[in-house]
């Protein structure tokens, strides 16, 4: 056998396998691309579907260029949107680009109500900005800015502020030392019983999967966080019940893909009311392994 | 299988070796190299008519039951998907029926949820599932049926189906994508074509 | 401790890969067994997070280490035992062996720190600690010394004895390492041109559809590559046991030759519900998947007539009385018979997956899972238990502690594989979907499958100790006295050993060109269509794990940036 060399065409073996192989791939390539694209799933769609017309069609939709995005081009209703924030590499560059010191002299602003050094005021609705993430705030006052987020007072500060005052006082924010933990039972009723607690947790780490609330820890963190998703821990309360509330109804309605509304929607007055609590306790998403 | 002119059995070259099971073999059989190569064609022919089966199966449901994977390769920017002007707009979400009573749903995957969450169609009509994802790798299934595909970022998955039967079923993320993947769950209803009501504008969202 | 004799001096090099492949073989079976119980009805709940980390842990290390590791052990003892002579470039095969083991620790350390939930498949833009994907190139590139070693010891051989068959056993352990070598090609591409740059903070984009089809350039190949050392058992040490002679040698090198050609350049079935790849490549690697059915096929019918004639041997009589004849005593045969048991079963559910159409009632269901588990710890796994059974007496110069015990635990490797996988198929076609770490079966659809969940968990637990039994087996083996009288390894021989076959079925560098030939079509359209559309859809990678510096939502896009601060 030798004689005839590996790559001599006397050999048999190398012929009928590279006969073989060619004719798999003509076979493929001929049905595939040419004679399937012809019938696709036009025995579903009956003759709504139209047959591509050629060989150089047929080929494309065996690509996958078929064009089918103009086939269900339809009237659209009237546009709605959530936030114009759009996370490319850009955008978060800039947010996280703040200058501390230029910020603090913006948060003169901000003491009023968020307290002193965002440690929070007397008002438990309004949260603390303490240690919270750049790019939470500047996302924040972005949807102020626009109008997707509505709050009295908070829109005409906004206004007022520009991409890199924003930007500035959200480095300046998140600089900041943690507010301390609020272990009581404040704004409690009914009280946080360990029927209540069981449950908070529960939606805290595992979530409720039929009725699509994904668990709070896997976008507030620490196993996984979502972009601009807000640490949770040790904030008021009443604020965060608040906000689960505002997004059940649509009054709260800038989180970019529903998630929030959608999450919170599904949410009993009395469970906002313990997840609130559950995370003020600070037993909330960062204990989570 | 084309086989070469086989070498005769025990070649004065091949060395001699201690007793092994084998030897055994050799005095009670002694089969002739020619019955084995004989055998193994006729097996060749069985395993190509395997190979032949299989391939006339594929392509005949293919052609007659249209069981074929999708295909629409078709790009878009995830992190503007949901922008103005985007077709995955957040008030474009849904179904909604076109002018030719084709009823298109599009769906916005994301973690971890699928906008909308509950997705009205109506039974044995033509139904085009357009989706995408805002951030990572989902994949749709609709439990009992053949509803299936993967979410890619970047890119539109299209699917065309019909229901057979009313009823709700589930829609289960089937693609890992993140820590609270197995929250992502969305349901399907699929209504009689009555309560999907016509709509000549196609402007309406369900 | 070694019988060095036996394998030319490669003794220690044998064991020291058979043993660390096996050193973490029951914790990780354990972690596959506390995922099924954890989504099972009568699971208790552990935070998602510890789920999807041990689910990677389970399948980089059953996925990438534990079958290099095996089939690198196994390769060096063909080679030695098969051409019958020292390895050459032993230093070259122990700096790989560290390269791997060392890239091990690399991977699995992140995973236990919660840094890498990404699934062994990766799934971006999600992006891992970059020390796992650093690990996992170390362990390719480990895995590479032995197929150069493999390589030259075989090109080296051939040199001097010019016109004489490679023995099979060597033959088919190269084969084997090719296959691995164009097959990881795929998923290192992927890590080293856009994982780790993401990881790292170097690149912030990444194309999750090209990432998805060059994983699957590796994820049907690899597949092959943990099956062929159970196929390399299958042919040189099967009918050895049995006290036959293989059917055929010829046709054991045609299968090998096909799985080189044709185990890799077909993972686009993998990908057949994927938006970013066209329904004509879909198809053409549908016909290249029908013909790896070709090899498994000509597999089958020479064992079973090289069992044929060890029945027939031991008096069995009739159609199909020889079946009842053979030596089931011996565990070779024992496992082998087992082995083509779920091969059988796990093959016709693999029909359904690469069926062009029909799989879209099943892809990504637990019907997937089953299937794997059914081939690869089911058919594959019982064959490396034979590896070691076969070769721990020539390695230590030992005999086996108790056959009783060897038998035990490949019948309850085999029940609890069965009870696994079987029931766990059924819940797939039920719908279920697959990679959750919980589902909530109080819903009345997810309730009717719930009864087939529990008999696949007791499964898992029979699995774990017939797992912890092989590990006493592998452990005991070691103690008994020396018995001069184990002599070497000795491959079986064929009815009619060839003392001469053609060029082209005792060398690769045809098949090989053949292959590549393949490849550039199959994955030539795909990957130049994905480039051609470049830019045009990246997406910002995803860290997953949690940020102990606690600096707030950072995603993988921002590294450098958050860096660059003052």
């Amino acid at each position: 056998m030798r004689r005839h060399g590996l790559f001599s065409i006397h050999n048999p073996w190398k012929f009928w396998g590279a006969v073989l192989v060619a004719s798999m791939l003509v076979m493929g390539i001929a049905i595939g691309f040419l004679w399937l694209p012809q019938v696709q799933e036009r025995p579903v769609f009956g003759d709504r579907l139209k047959k591509p017309g050629g060989w150089f069609a047929s080929f494309c939709r065996g690509l996958g260029w078929t064009g089918d995005a103009q086939a269900t081009a339809t009237a659209a209703p009237p546009a709605r949107w959530a936030s114009d924030m759009q996370w490319t590499p850009d955008t978060v560059h800039l947010a996280l680009s703040g200058d501390r010191a230029r910020g603090e002299f913006v948060a003169l602003n901000c003491t009023a109500c968020h307290g002193e050094k965002g440690q929070g005021g007397q008002q438990t609705w309004i949260p603390k900005l303490a240690r919270m993430d750049r790019l939470v705030i500047y996302k924040q006052l972005a949807d102020y800015r626009s109008g997707h987020r509505q709050w009295g007072v908070m829109n005409a500060v906004a206004m007022a502020l520009s991409e890199q005052d924003s930007a500035d006082v959200a480095a300046y924010f998140n600089s900041q030392a943690q507010p301390p933990l609020q272990l009581g039972q404040e704004g409690s009723n009914p009280p946080l019983t360990d029927a209540r607690f069981k449950d908070a947790q529960k939606l805290v780490y595992n979530g409720d999967p039929l009725r699509h609330v994904a668990a709070c820890a896997t976008c507030h963190g620490p196993s996984a966080r979502m972009t601009a998703a807000p640490d949770l821990q040790g904030q008021h309360p009443a604020y965060l019940t608040r906000q689960l509330g505002d997004f059940a109804q649509g009054h709260r309605a800038n989180d970019l893909h529903l998630q929030m509304r959608a999450i919170a929607s599904q949410l009993s007055p009395d469970e906002m009311n313990a997840l609130g609590l559950f995370l003020a306790q600070g037993k909330g998403p960062r204990d989570a392994r | 299988m084309n086989n070469p002119p086989s070498p005769s059995p025990h070649a004065p070259d091949d060395p001699p070796r201690s007793a092994t099971p084998g030897e055994a073999a050799d005095k009670e059989l002694g089969i002739p190299e020619a019955v084995i190569v004989r055998e193994e064609n006729r097996w060749v022919l069985v395993v190509v008519g395997v190979f032949l089966t299989i391939l006339a199966t594929i392509v005949f449901s293919a052609v007659h039951i249209g069981a074929e994977p999708p295909s629409n390769v078709e790009t878009i920017n995830p992190v503007s998907a949901n922008q103005p002007g985007s077709e995955f707009v957040e008030s474009n979400l849904g179904s909604g029926m076109q002018a030719d009573g084709t009823v298109v749903v599009r769906v916005l995957a994301q973690q971890y949820a699928f906008v909308p969450s509950v997705i009205t169609v109506p039974v044995d009509t033509p139904v085009v599932f357009r989706a995408t994802s805002a951030d990572v790798v989902h994949g749709l299934l609709i439990m009992g049926t053949n509803v299936n595909t993967m979410i890619v970022p970047g890119y539109v998955a299209t699917l065309r189906t019909r229901f057979a039967k009313t009823g709700d079923f589930l829609m289960p993320c089937h693609e890992f994508c993140g820590p609270s993947h197995h929250d992502m769950w969305a349901r399907v209803r699929v209504v009689p074509k009555a309560e999907f009501p016509f709509d000549p504008s196609g402007e309406r969202r369900f | 401790m070694t019988n060095s004799r036996n394998f030319y001096g490669a003794s220690s090099l044998v064991l020291a890969h058979l043993w660390s492949a096996f050193a973490l073989f029951v914790p990780g079976i354990a972690l596959g067994v506390w995922q099924m119980w954890v989504r099972s009805p009568w699971g208790h709940f552990a935070t998602a997070a510890t789920y999807y980390s041990s689910v990677t842990a389970h399948g980089s290390f059953f996925g990438y280490i534990f079958p290099t590791l095996v089939a690198m052990g196994f390769g060096y003892a063909c080679c030695a035992a098969g051409l019958a002579r020292p390895i050459r470039g032993m230093a070259w095969a122990w700096t790989g062996f560290w390269m791997v083991v060392t890239g091990s620790v690399l991977v699995l350390v992140p995973v236990l720190f919660g840094q890498a939930g990404v699934l062994y498949t990766f799934y971006p833009p999600l992006t891992a600690n970059a020390w796992y994907y650093g690990g996992l190139v170390t362990v390719i590139i480990g895995s590479w010394i032995w197929v150069a070693v493999l390589v030259v010891n075989m090109v080296g051989w051939k040199r001097e004895n010019p016109g004489k068959p490679v023995p099979l056993a060597m033959f088919a352990s190269v084969a084997s390492a090719l296959v691995w070598l164009w097959t990881s090609l795929g998923v290192l591409s992927e890590v080293v041109f856009y994982l780790l740059p993401v990881a790292l903070g170097w690149r912030t984009q990444v194309d999750a559809g090209l990432g998805r089809v060059l994983f699957s350039w590796t994820l049907h190949g690899i597949v092959y590559f943990w099956l062929l050392p159970a196929y390399i058992a299958y042919y040189t040490l099967a009918p050895q046991a049995a006290g036959s002679r293989l059917y055929s040698d010829i046709m054991g090198r045609l299968a090998f030759l096909l799985f080189v050609v044709f185990a890799m350049p077909i993972g686009i079935h993998h990908l057949f519900a994927d938006p970013q790849v066209g329904s004509g490549t879909k198809f053409l690697h549908t016909v290249f998947t029908i013909m790896v059915v070709v090899p498994t096929l000509i597999t089958v019918f020479s064992i079973t007539a090289t069992m044929e004639i060890s029945g027939r041997l031991h008096g069995g009589k009739g159609v199909f009385g020889w079946v009842a004849a053979l030596p089931w005593k011996e565990p070779t045969v024992l496992a082998t018979g087992l082995s083509f048991i779920m091969l059988g079963i796990g093959g016709a559910g693999g029909i359904i997956n690469m069926s062009y159409g029909m799989n879209a009632s099943i892809h990504n269901t637990q019907f997937v899972t089953a299937h794997f588990h059914m081939i690869y710890p089911g058919a594959v796994v019982i064959m490396y238990f034979v590896i070691i059974y076969e070769l721990w007496p020539k390695l230590t110069g030992r005999p086996l502690w108790s056959l009783r015990l060897v038998r035990t635990q490949l019948w309850l490797w085999f029940i609890g594989i069965m009870l696994l996988t079987i029931p766990w198929h059924v819940a797939g076609l039920l719908g279920q979907p697959r990679r959750m770490a919980f589902y909530d079966y109080s819903d009345p659809v997810l309730a009717r499958i719930a009864p087939w969940v529990t008999p696949s968990v007791i499964g898992g637990f029979i699995a774990l100790l017939s797992a912890t039994l092989l590990l006493v087996n592998m452990a005991l083996s070691h103690l008994p006295a020396r018995d001069e009288n184990i002599g070497p390894l000795q491959f079986a021989l064929s009815v009619n050993p060839p003392s001469r076959i053609p060029a082209a079925l005792n060398g690769f560098g045809y098949w090989n060109v053949l292959m590549l030939v393949v490849l550039g079509v199959n994955y030539g359209i795909p990957i130049a269509q994905l480039l051609l559309l470049k830019n045009a859809h990246t997406s910002p990678g995803y860290q997953v794990g949690s940020h102990p510096e606690a600096d707030g939502a950072i995603p993988a896009v921002n590294r450098e940036q958050r860096d660059a601060q003052p």
